[in-house]
């Protein structure tokens, strides 16, 4: 269980009072084994406030249908799959909606390509086996097992990186919410309230792509980047600010004019041109996602603080920048390059920036 | 309680129809009143008629003027629509009270004549004060300036198009169409929606106040009017003697129309108006047009969506019980759309689609779910959150390829008539849809139906459209028409029917007027080649006496020049359509004659530009004569290119291209040419007059130079039997010649030229590129544009 000085503290403890604050207010009909309603559940999502006057701070900032339509779907107690590249926040609303929804937001199980079966479903203690035979006491479950039991959300973080073949032992649990143990002679219904949220990201798009008959289990959402620049600045800000508090970080709260800058050099390139739509520029290989944006700010901020005079000043922010930017050191390095010499040095109020990146060089 | 009911509603929109009959239904009012044109009344009783099928729209128009047509569109779901079936079934009177058209269109040509006649006065007063100005600029033009632009970018204000933005944002919502959707067309209920309306508009109305005002006084004096006609027609229904007079309108009038202004003011402001003969009738009209991407103003977002509702509540009111729930209506469409298109989409699909969207109706505390929430639940459902799935059924989807129809009786002109029956004997019904009609000219029935494509097409009125373009579609015996019917053909019909009552008159008089106005032979040889393809017997006989009589008096060379192809072509291919093309000869040789005796002297004293061009239609020229293939014009042909290519006079880009032709038709022999190229590249010859003969003489084509061995070897034999004073002279020319050819031409020449005479021969056995059929190549040509979704 988690204490008071974890790294990170899960969400249903970071946010717990609101929780709290959110049942209590709660008067619609809520469906068996959740902790809030559906509309809470949004609620809590994206922020509100409540009757009572307290504040429930918003953990996703963009488009509420979206959430309404994850929420929908756990309601309907369909599977839910998070789509969209790399940094879009999936995991962190995969996160926050197990909280909400079953209060437990660790039944967690980590897709990559050496996940196996024995993690999805159900594995042996052996010395137990070996001792007693196969007997429920031998049985170790998976995430997923308890998650049934217990009427709760179990999380796939990375769907597409297990290997088909295991992914496709799934379907039983979805299709016919049931998990056979052939061993014991038994199986594990799911109690109401269990459902499951996948996440699985478009940069991957046909590693392990998911079977027809996997894909029709699952409603997806596709989670976009932020729309607008304003959007993603107060993303960031707000991270970052969190982040800093949880990490320590003696800086003072970063300039929001640096913060701005960070999104609008991470717009530009991801969207190959200007904000003013003059210059075409290259796109980098990297995704430039809103959640490198935040780690290049904070990252920024330790240098500042630990190292500078406590402001995020442009030499704090340019090495993270340059390391989120060139992912690949042939191709990116050009781009970031022009992107420099064409872009940023022209840009008059970017002078400090172009020579803090210039000197890494 | 007063004797007059007021009704506000949405054009269009099916909640508001649907609790209108059942109002209707309470009330059974004996007079219905209805906000549209006075003079559609004489054509109403066709709205009863089993053939009359919406959508269709009531086109009233001058039938002095045509274009000033205005179309009136209803749809099943169109209130109006409905009040006026109720009111006709049950014998009760139904009037349109607005303001007639007569009146409407006469004041609409009034302002556009004084808006005319202004800029006319401007113009001319703009010459005579620019002295005056110049004078005192530093006085007079700072204020006009700084008063000018605010009145020009003042926005055109959001609650006077859609003030049912207004409601919708004091609601919370994002736009008025969805508010209203909520609210109003997605719920079934609710007689006293009609009080709410009211009670929502008026006040709306009066808040705005003085904003709510027209900008552009010509439309607030059109609404002024418009509303005190109205009135006065509420006031005579009810000294009729009417007990209870339903009022339909659009709920932003409510507020004028229950507004007590004195009958005397009304009647004095509507003393006067200019009038205009009107007609009415009724067209059949599309989905596409109803809908706000079309233009249309009172446009709505999603016709497909509004017919659903009101088939779906017109299923439930019938029959409640069995009906099946709206939202699987929608998404049975919607798996329909996606299996036609090759999409996966199985009942399971659906299930669990129909629960996402009634999960978040349920979220979203509403009672139905409505079009956002089904597209949420395809979206992510159906689609695995793909967009590109939905947009490409969105088309079908929410826009529809409905059209309407209507009776046979309903007053049409004449000329109208005549093309329905030509459609329904010849199986070619007029679609919204684009579709691809592949004629073969040797079948009776197809042929007749190129004959009416190309008839329509004389009377502007593009139905088809001719998918593959110039003499290769002639050549073969297939035509490959794209066909869209276009509700607005219905004006240009009525326009098209001041040139004769049948098709085939009036498509002969179009085209016989456009004759008398075409100013080139080649214009008036291509009139003769679509009348010939639209088989009009006497306006190809009369246009061909134009032509000849104009190709008689007409000096101008170049125009014979090019009034050539098309009639030889016409020649050639005529066959095909059981043409007679006897005339046709007869005219190409007389042309024919004309040009070869004014060729000489029409490529001499000439520019290069002009030479340029010249060459174009030259060539053209030469293979329609080679298609016509008559002894005696081509032996005058030939006489007039052997002319050209010994004067001295004709430019030598075309003196070239003469010795080319004449090379080419056997008429020169190697030697002739052998001694012509000497003798035009000799070093007395000034080198840009030496080039362009070179061009002339190449003809663009390296192609030919490769394979024509001929050829090949007289050029060799040139270059290689010159002096090497002469060869350095001459070298510039040559490659600015060549220069004109592709790289891989000039390499493919210089490797045939290091091969040697000696293997030439080789070369001309094994052609390079493979024959290029472009009949062939064009015929996947309508499958690749459905594929990729270009029209063509």
């Amino acid at each position: 269980m988690s204490t008071a000085n974890a790294l990170r503290q899960h969400a249903e403890h970071q946010f717990a009072h609101e929780l709290e604050e959110l049942k209590k207010v709660d008067k619609h009909p809520r469906p068996a084994n959740w902790l809030l309603s559906p509309w809470a559940v949004v609620s809590y999502l994206m922020g509100d406030k409540l009757d009572n006057g307290f504040e429930v701070s918003a953990k996703y900032i963009g488009s509420r249908r979206l959430m309404e339509i994850a929420v929908s779907t756990l309601a309907t107690d369909r599977a839910l799959l998070l789509y969209g590249v790399p940094g879009t926040a999936k995991s962190w609303v995969s996160e926050h909606l197990a909280a909400a929804v079953s209060g437990n937001s660790t039944l967690l199980i980590q897709g990559t390509a050496g996940t196996s079966e024995e993690q999805l479903r159900y594995g042996w203690n052996y010395a137990q086996l070996l001792a007693h035979g196969p007997s429920e006491k031998a049985l170790v479950p998976s995430p997923l097992m308890n998650a049934m039991r217990n009427g709760k959300i179990a999380r796939v973080e990375e769907l597409t990186r297990i290997p088909a073949d295991v992914q496709d032992s799934l379907i039983t649990v979805l299709s016919e919410k049931t998990l056979p143990i052939p061993e014991l002679g038994s199986e594990v219904q799911a109690t109401q309230g269990f459902s499951v949220i996948a996440t699985a990201n478009n940069r991957d798009k046909g590693v392990n792509e998911l079977s027809a008959a996997l894909k029709r289990r699952f409603n997806t959402v596709v989670l976009p980047v932020p729309s607008s620049e304003d959007e993603e600045v107060s993303i960031v800000v707000k991270r970052v600010h969190e982040m800093g508090q949880a990490l320590q970080l003696p800086a003072e709260p970063p300039a929001l004019k640096e913060v701005r800058r960070i999104v609008q050099i991470f717009r530009e390139l991801r969207s190959g041109r200007t904000l003013d739509g003059k210059t075409q520029l290259k796109s980098p290989s990297s995704s430039l996602s809103t959640a490198e944006a935040i780690s290049v700010i904070n990252n920024g901020m330790a240098l500042a603080g630990h190292f500078g005079d406590g402001v995020l000043h442009p030499h704090d922010v340019a090495a993270g920048l340059i390391g989120a930017v060139i992912k690949d050191p042939v191709q990116d390095a050009v781009v970031w390059k022009e992107y420099l010499d064409i872009v940023v040095k022209e840009r008059e109020d970017w002078k400090s920036l172009y020579r803090a990146c210039k000197e890494l060089e | 309680m007063s004797k007059v009911h007021y009704f506000g509603i949405r054009h269009h929109g099916p909640g508001c129809a649907r609790s209108l009959v059942r109002a209707f239904e309470a009330l059974q009012p004996d007079c219905v009143l209805i906000e549209g044109p006075p003079e559609g009344e004489s054509v109403l009783a066709a709205l009863l008629s089993e053939q009359m099928q919406p959508p269709v729209a009531l086109l009233s128009y001058c039938p002095d003027e045509p274009r000033r047509a205005v179309y009136h569109p209803f749809a099943v779901f169109s209130p109006e629509w409905q009040a006026l079936r109720w009111a006709l079934q049950r014998q009760v009177t139904a009037s349109f009270i607005d303001l007639p058209l007569t009146h409407q269109l006469a004041l609409a040509k009034v302002r556009e004549e004084e808006a005319a006649a202004q800029e006319a006065a401007q113009a001319a007063a703009e010459e005579a004060p620019a002295a005056e100005a110049a004078a005192t600029d530093t006085g007079t033009e700072p204020s006009a300036d700084a008063t000018a632009p605010t009145v020009a970018t003042e926005p055109e204000p959001s609650y006077r198009s859609d003030p049912l933005n207004w409601l919708a944002q004091a609601a919370g919502h994002a736009d008025g169409e969805s508010w209203w959707n909520h609210i109003v067309e997605e719920r079934g209920d609710g007689e006293d929606l009609f009080a709410a309306i009211a009670e929502a508009m008026t006040t709306l109305r009066a808040d705005l106040g003085e904003q709510a005002q027209e900008s552009c006084p010509y439309r607030a004096r059109r609404e002024l009017l418009r509303e005190a006609y109205m009135r006065q027609r509420i006031r005579e229904a009810v000294k009729k003697g009417h007990e209870r007079i339903a009022v339909v309108c659009g709920a932003w009038h409510l507020g004028g129309l229950q507004a007590t202004v004195k009958a005397s003011a009304d009647s004095a402001l509507l003393k006067g108006l200019p009038k205009l003969k009107v007609q009415s009738t009724w067209v059949p009209w599309t989905y596409r047009h109803l809908s706000r991407d079309s233009g249309y103003g009172a446009g709505i977002e999603a016709p497909g969506w509004y017919e659903h509702l009101w088939l779906h509540g017109q299923a439930a009111d019938a029959n409640p019980a069995t009906v099946p729930p709206r939202t699987v209506g929608w998404l049975a469409r919607v798996a329909k759309l996606m299996r036609a298109r090759d999409l996966d989409c199985s009942s399971a699909h659906l299930i669990e689609a129909t629960r996402l969207a009634d999960a978040l109706a349920a979220l979203r505390q509403r009672p139905q779910a409505g079009l956002e929430e089904l597209h949420e639940a395809t979206r992510t459902v159906l689609t695995m959150g793909d967009d590109a799935a939905l947009d490409f059924i969105a088309d079908a989807l929410l826009v529809g390829q409905r059209m309407g129809q209507v009776p046979p009786d309903v007053p049409t002109v004449p000329l109208q008539k005549d093309i329905e029956q030509q459609q329904k004997s010849l199986r070619l019904k007029p679609e919204a849809t684009h579709r691809t009609l592949d004629l073969d000219l040797r079948q009776p029935n197809d042929l007749a139906r190129s004959h009416l494509l190309h008839r329509l097409h004389l009377i502007e009125l593009p139905w088809g459209h001719l998918s593959r373009t110039g003499s290769s579609a002639q050549g073969t015996f297939h035509e490959i028409w794209a066909l869209q019917w276009q509700p607005e053909f219905a004006v240009r019909l009525i326009e098209a029917s001041q040139w004769g009552q049948t098709l085939v008159t009036a498509a002969s008089a179009a085209s016989l007027e456009r004759a008398q106005k075409a100013e080139t032979l080649g214009a008036l040889s291509q009139l003769v080649q679509e009348v010939l393809l639209a088989d009009l017997e006497p306006a190809v006989q009369a246009i061909t006496r134009i032509l000849e009589n104009r190709a008689a008096v007409n000096g101008d060379t170049v125009q014979l020049l090019q009034a050539l192809p098309p009639l030889a072509s016409v020649f050639r291919y005529g066959n095909v359509r059981q043409t007679d093309t006897g005339m046709v000869a007869h005219m190409l040789d007389g042309l024919i004659v004309r040009a070869a005796i004014g060729l000489p002297l029409a490529c001499s004293g000439i520019d290069d530009d002009s030479a340029h061009t010249l060459r174009g239609i030259l060539l053209a020229a030469h293979s329609a004569i080679a298609l016509r293939d008559a002894e005696e014009q081509t032996q005058a042909w030939h006489r007039a290119l052997g002319l050209i290519a010994d004067s001295g006079s004709a430019h030598e880009l075309l003196q070239g291209l003469a010795g080319r032709l004449l090379l080419d038709d056997g008429l020169w022999e190697g030697n002739d040419a052998a001694v012509a190229l000497s003798l035009h590249l000799s070093s007395a010859t000034p080198p840009l007059q030496a080039a362009a003969w070179l061009e002339g003489f190449l003809n663009r084509n390296a192609m030919v130079l490769l394979h024509d061995n001929a050829l090949w070897q007289l050029v060799n034999d040139w270059l290689c039997s010159l002096g090497d004073t002469h060869f350095t002279h001459i070298l510039p020319l040559v490659r600015r010649t060549f220069s004109a050819f592709s790289t891989s031409e000039r390499q493919d020449l210089g490797q045939r030229a290091r091969q040697g005479s000696l293997h030439s021969t080789t070369a001309t056995t094994a052609p390079q590129t493979p024959p290029w059929d472009e009949s062939l190549a064009a015929l996947p040509v309508p499958l690749l544009q459905t594929i990729l979704g270009v029209a063509p």
